[in-house]
């Protein structure tokens, strides 16, 4: 059974997303800056893959993730390392191409020891409705369970 | 008196913003709502009505539930990759004696 993932709106503007992993804040932050390793789960749907990665993870560094669908789909996330501390917290900031640029959506990815392994928080503001439909036409979270569901049951079946 | 009114600013700006500060300065409890495409607007002469916009509500929760599921894929892919990691880094012979290392 994996973890439960909990996913809690901040206000009207952020999102933060928690979920524990089973392997100390070294291996954890190694997945989200080694890109041999980020190709391996940072995926869409089946048939989704990551044929281009570059990462340089250093403050000011550069990064770009090159997704390709099964049907030939094709779009990047192109962003900036803004703050990093290593095995503790990643700030950073992109956007999409798509292939025209989407809005800036800031991120913050941390990395917390705790008993049994890792606590990752993942803080990003929501994109808006341009963007957020750009990343609908990719189809990317195509074949995704797009239930209509009210926020309060998605928060509150969380909120254990 | 405005102590103790809750009243919602629709929209943000220089206008939001000192419209709310005004209020609150006046002792009302203000909260300003913007962005996410959450708010409708429109202009009525003078009047700038507001109202949370129905449609586009459920399109957001559509779409969060969207951005979930693919998390809940994602992470669930990395606990494999997490577990390979562990596997590579701990020899079979050192298993029954390796502490995993704890950050502190």
């Amino acid at each position: 059974m994996p973890a439960p993932l909990k996913f809690v709106l901040d206000g009207d503007t952020d999102l933060t997303v928690t979920r524990h992993f089973a392997a100390t804040p070294d291996l954890v932050f190694r997945a989200h800056t080694d890109c041999a390793l980020m190709q391996r789960w940072m995926l869409g749907p089946p048939g989704w893959s990551m044929p281009g990665c570059e990462m340089d993870p250093r403050p000011g560094g550069a990064y770009r993730h090159d997704y390709a669908g099964p049907d030939g789909e094709a779009f990047s996330i192109v962003g900036e390392i803004i703050e990093i501390e290593p095995n503790r917290r990643i700030r950073h900031v992109e956007h999409m191409l798509v292939p025209e640029r989407t809005p800036d959506n800031n991120l913050e990815t941390l990395f917390e020891a705790v008993e049994g392994g890792t606590r990752l928080t993942l803080h990003m503001t929501l994109p808006d409705a341009e963007a957020r439909e750009a990343m609908l036409a990719t189809g990317m979270m195509e074949g995704m369970e797009l239930a209509y569901q009210s926020l309060d049951d998605l928060i509150e079946a969380n909120d254990v | 008196m405005l102590i103790g009114q809750e009243i919602t600013v629709l929209g943000g700006g220089i206008g939001g913003f000192a419209a709310a500060a005004a209020l609150a300065a006046r002792g009302a409890r203000v909260k300003v709502l913007e962005q996410a495409g959450l708010i409708t607007r429109r202009i009525d002469g003078t009047r700038r009505p507001c109202r949370l916009a129905g449609a586009p509500l459920e399109e957001v929760e559509a779409w969060l539930n969207g951005l979930r599921t693919m998390l809940e894929a994602r992470y669930s892919r990395l606990d494999d990759v997490l577990a390979e990691m562990q596997a590579e880094a701990t020899p079979p012979s050192k298993l029954s004696r390796a502490k995993p290392e704890q950050e502190t």
